[in-house]
């Protein structure tokens, strides 16, 4: 589906001048050479063993340049599937691309996993994993998501939810998730978490392509039949949407995926769809607030706006201002590996300028590891426009709705 | 929160932007393109009018000369009134000069810039960085490039400039020099990534020591388009260029990437989403959505769902062949990429391309009929939209390569579109 797009390459240069990274590394060559060049070249008997493609972040921002519809991100990630059928994956790759496994484990032993990632002797064994020590690695949460979720009395509502969870919501930060429940839940639907995996953007960036289709293979088989059922598929995080909605038509090539995709929104987005159609609840409490909003890459990938910035205009009190400064350079898993650290603080820069220079109260984001890299970046504090939609709602709630809250908490 | 514009517009080269602009002050304002426009890729000079077909030389004084190219029904100039062309040219000026790239010129006359090969060529306005360069100036000047730098001969350009100085008795003798960039021999840099290296602080003090070395009399020092890639950064590093040389320093174009043209598309972009403009690059328009002669909407090609936006006017401006406004050039049946709308061919498939690439070539001037406010036309000449207005490289009846006036064009034409579009149709005399 992608292989013959490369012949769309016009060789314009446009996408170069839109990578991050080529925008702060000159030993990048960029996305046109990684991409469609080097996806004739690694077509041969012998593919060219350079380490170029390790340095695209998958933030897909060549790809919204690309004045020729040439799908760069999905070449390149092609090509690195293609260079691991002949050498062998790196470690952090393999391990990089099972985050939800990860996770597993770490929440098992959670807090003593945290603590052994900040212990000092366990830094060389993480550098030799390759994994960058220059970051606190995300800390997992014993109690995760879907195992509060599970305990929790089903709240019957004649509208229904699919919830897709992510692994960056069920393991490190429950909160989000528990915040999306509460303002689906508000807006009068019944939200169901069935049984699922991580969405496989993990593994797609890494080269492990795969892993991503057994994982697209499996979250089609849970969430197919209920959108045939009549559901809605949300989640709160931009890069599992984008995955749900334009990799899995990708991977999997069939109609069931792309009927899929048809289904999912980012919670944003349903959110604004559910305001222009008059649905959203209004019982808006004001919430006082100087915020800066950045924008993910993933968000703008989805072409369709910034569903957050409207959603929260209506929130009484809250002044949100756009940073418009670009990637935040984490990208994921990217700049957790060690040797993309420092490529990955300087894509940041722009933005930890930017937050710097507004001084709000705090930044607002929809994307979890976004929120990880500005935090670190600048040590202003970062929120999930889903807590903040909480905190309107609860504001304003009658009796029963505080009670939710508190049970989420 | 209702997704309805005032205005879309459709492209983000000179003529998108230009049109956003204009459109932006009154009312709502989408603009929707399929990627990043053509800008990245150019010098970032203004071209208004360089030549007349037919007279050799360079034109000195465009608004003198404009008329030579008016006599044409079909070009864009004759159904612009000049009054908005010189509009246009001031809101552009004022627009960079908020963006902090400000642009010069020389009250109304066309200046001789060097082009990557040493060849003049006249620009109207040119960015602060590019301005001191002229070459029809008297002062000599030290041309300096990267021994890395993959697209940048400074021998070859000077050598071709000299050529030019015994030929028309302009300008002054130029000299060439190449300084050392340790590392990055195996590859080589483009501007791009030079420009990035420039970031570095320490990599400037090497550049400025070792030009340092390099310098005699020379009162300027010209370098590749290697200064930034953003506003801020740019003038910094032109600051400490000239204050580290003492000289005047300019910056003269070459192959893309185009860092004057990146910092140009960004700050402009940056400066449109400040006005409230919203800005959506990465998807293809695949229709729209159409009423009793009026566009009420457009369609965006956006993963899962198409993206549907409704709008009161709508903008064209999504270029030409390169820019995939136009298509279907090697298939021999040209069309219009968005609305379908009846292209003007002005020759037979066999004449449409001259065998000579350096010769005018007839495809070029292919383009969308338009009435004289822009409005898309059938071959009677009856208005198919009346809320559409074509500007840019869409428009037919012009070379933007044979007359110099690429960017005058786009800029003048994307502006009148705006302002026709938001006033619905109507823009005082």
């Amino acid at each position: 589906m992608v292989g013959n797009a490369l012949d769309q390459c016009l060789k314009c240069t446009i996408c170069n001048t839109a990578c991050p990274v080529a925008g702060v590394d000159p030993s990048f060559p960029g996305p046109k050479y990684a991409g469609p060049e080097l996806g004739r070249l690694i077509r041969g008997p012998e593919p060219p063993a350079d380490n170029v493609l390790d340095y695209c972040s998958n933030c897909r921002s060549c790809e919204l340049a690309c004045p020729s519809g040439v799908p760069i991100t999905s070449l390149i990630r092609a090509n690195k599937a293609a260079a691991y059928r002949h050498k062998r994956m790196p470690l952090a790759n393999r391990l990089f691309a099972r985050v939800d496994q990860l996770g597993r484990v770490a929440a098992v032993a959670a807090p003593l996993s945290n603590a052994v990632a900040r212990a000092w002797w366990a830094q060389p064994v993480l550098a030799r994993l390759g994994i960058s020590t220059g970051r606190p690695l995300p800390a997992y949460h014993r109690q995760t998501f879907r195992a509060w979720f599970s305990r929790r009395p089903v709240r019957p509502a004649p509208k229904r939810i699919a919830y897709f969870v992510g692994c960056y919501a069920n393991y490190n930060d429950p909160d989000v998730a528990k915040a999306t429940v509460a303002v689906l839940e508000h807006n009068g639907y019944q939200v169901l978490v069935p049984e699922q995996r991580c969405c496989g953007l993990p593994a797609l960036a890494n080269g492990d392509e795969d892993q991503a289709r057994k994982n697209a293979v499996f979250n089609l088989g849970q969430f197919l039949p209920l959108v045939e059922q009549g559901y809605e598929i949300v989640t709160a995080c931009p890069s599992c949407a984008l995955t749900l909605k334009r990799d899995y038509p990708e991977l999997l090539d069939n109609p069931e995926a792309a009927e899929l995709s048809r289904h999912v929104w980012e919670l944003g987005e349903f959110l604004r769809r559910l305001a222009e159609e008059g649905e959203l609840q209004s019982d808006f409490g004001k919430v006082p607030g100087r915020l800066a909003y950045h924008l993910p890459c993933h968000t703008r990938s989805q072409g369709m706006g910034e569903p957050w910035t409207d959603v929260l205009g209506q929130v009484p009190g809250l002044k949100v201002e756009a940073l418009d400064a670009g990637c935040c350079g984490l990208s994921g898993t990217y700049g957790f590996k060690a040797g993309h650290y420092e490529t990955s603080m300087a894509v940041g820069q722009r933005v930890f300028e930017a937050v710097n220079s507004v001084r709000p109260d705090a930044v607002v984001t929809e994307c979890g590891t976004c929120a990880m890299q500005i935090n670190h970046g600048t040590g202003v504090k970062v929120v999930h426009p889903a807590i903040l939609l909480r905190e309107a709602y609860s504001r304003r709630w009658p009796r029963g709705g505080e009670d939710a809250i508190r049970a989420s908490e | 929160m209702v997704n309805e514009f005032d205005v879309i517009v459709i492209g983000a080269g000179f003529a998108g932007l230009s049109a956003a602009t204009a459109a932006a002050n009154g009312g709502r304002v989408l603009l929707l393109a399929e990627g990043l426009g053509f800008i990245a890729d150019l010098p970032s000079t203004i071209e208004l009018m360089g030549y007349l077909p037919g007279r050799p030389g360079y034109v000195g004084r465009p608004w003198d000369e404009l008329a030579g190219l008016i006599q044409y029904r079909d070009h864009p100039y004759a159904k612009i009134p000049a009054r908005i062309l010189e509009q246009s040219l001031n809101m552009f000026v004022e627009t960079v000069s908020i963006m902090g790239l400000p642009y010069e010129g020389d009250q109304g006359q066309n200046t001789l810039l060097a082009g990557p090969a040493g060849v003049p060529r006249p620009a109207y306005l040119a960015p602060y960085t590019m301005a001191p360069g002229r070459v029809d100036d008297r002062s000599p000047a030290l041309v300096v490039g990267f021994d890395v730098h993959k697209d940048f001969y400074p021998e070859y350009l000077v050598a071709n400039l000299n050529r030019f100085r015994k030929v028309s008795g302009w300008g002054a003798e130029w000299r060439a020099a190449v300084i050392h960039v340790p590392g990055h021999a195996e590859r080589g840099l483009n501007s791009q990534e030079l420009a990035v290296l420039m970031r570095d602080p320490a990599f400037r003090r090497h550049v400025v020591a070792e030009i340092r070395e390099l310098l005699h009399s020379e009162a300027r020092v010209g370098l590749p388009p290697v200064f930034g890639l953003d506003a801020q950064g740019t003038r910094q590093v032109y600051q400490e260029l000239v204050d580290g040389l003492d000289r005047q320093v300019f910056e003269i174009p070459t192959l893309p990437p185009s860092p004057p043209g990146i910092r140009l598309a960004t700050e402009w972009l940056r400066y449109l989403r400040r006005m409230g403009v919203k800005v959506s690059l990465g998807f293809r328009v695949k229709g729209v959505t159409a009423e009793n002669g009026r566009v009420s909407g457009v369609i965006v090609n956006t993963p899962a769902r198409a993206g549907v936006h409704r709008c009161r006017s709508l903008v064209l401006a999504t270029g030409g062949f390169w820019g995939h406004g136009l298509s279907g050039l090697a298939a021999g049946e040209v069309r219009e990429s968005v609305l379908g709308l009846p292209v003007r061919l002005l020759a037979p498939p066999e004449a449409w391309g001259e065998d000579a690439v350096f010769r005018p070539q007839p495809f070029v001037r292919f383009g969308v009929a338009t009435n004289a406010h822009l409005q898309p036309v059938d071959e009677n000449g009856n208005t198919l939209y009346e809320n559409v207005f074509v500007a840019g490289r869409l428009l037919g009846g012009y070379d933007p390569y044979e007359e110099g006036c690429g960017e005058g064009v786009s800029l003048a034409s994307g502006y009148y579109a705006g302002m026709l579009a938001v006033s619905r149709g109507v823009v005082g005399e």
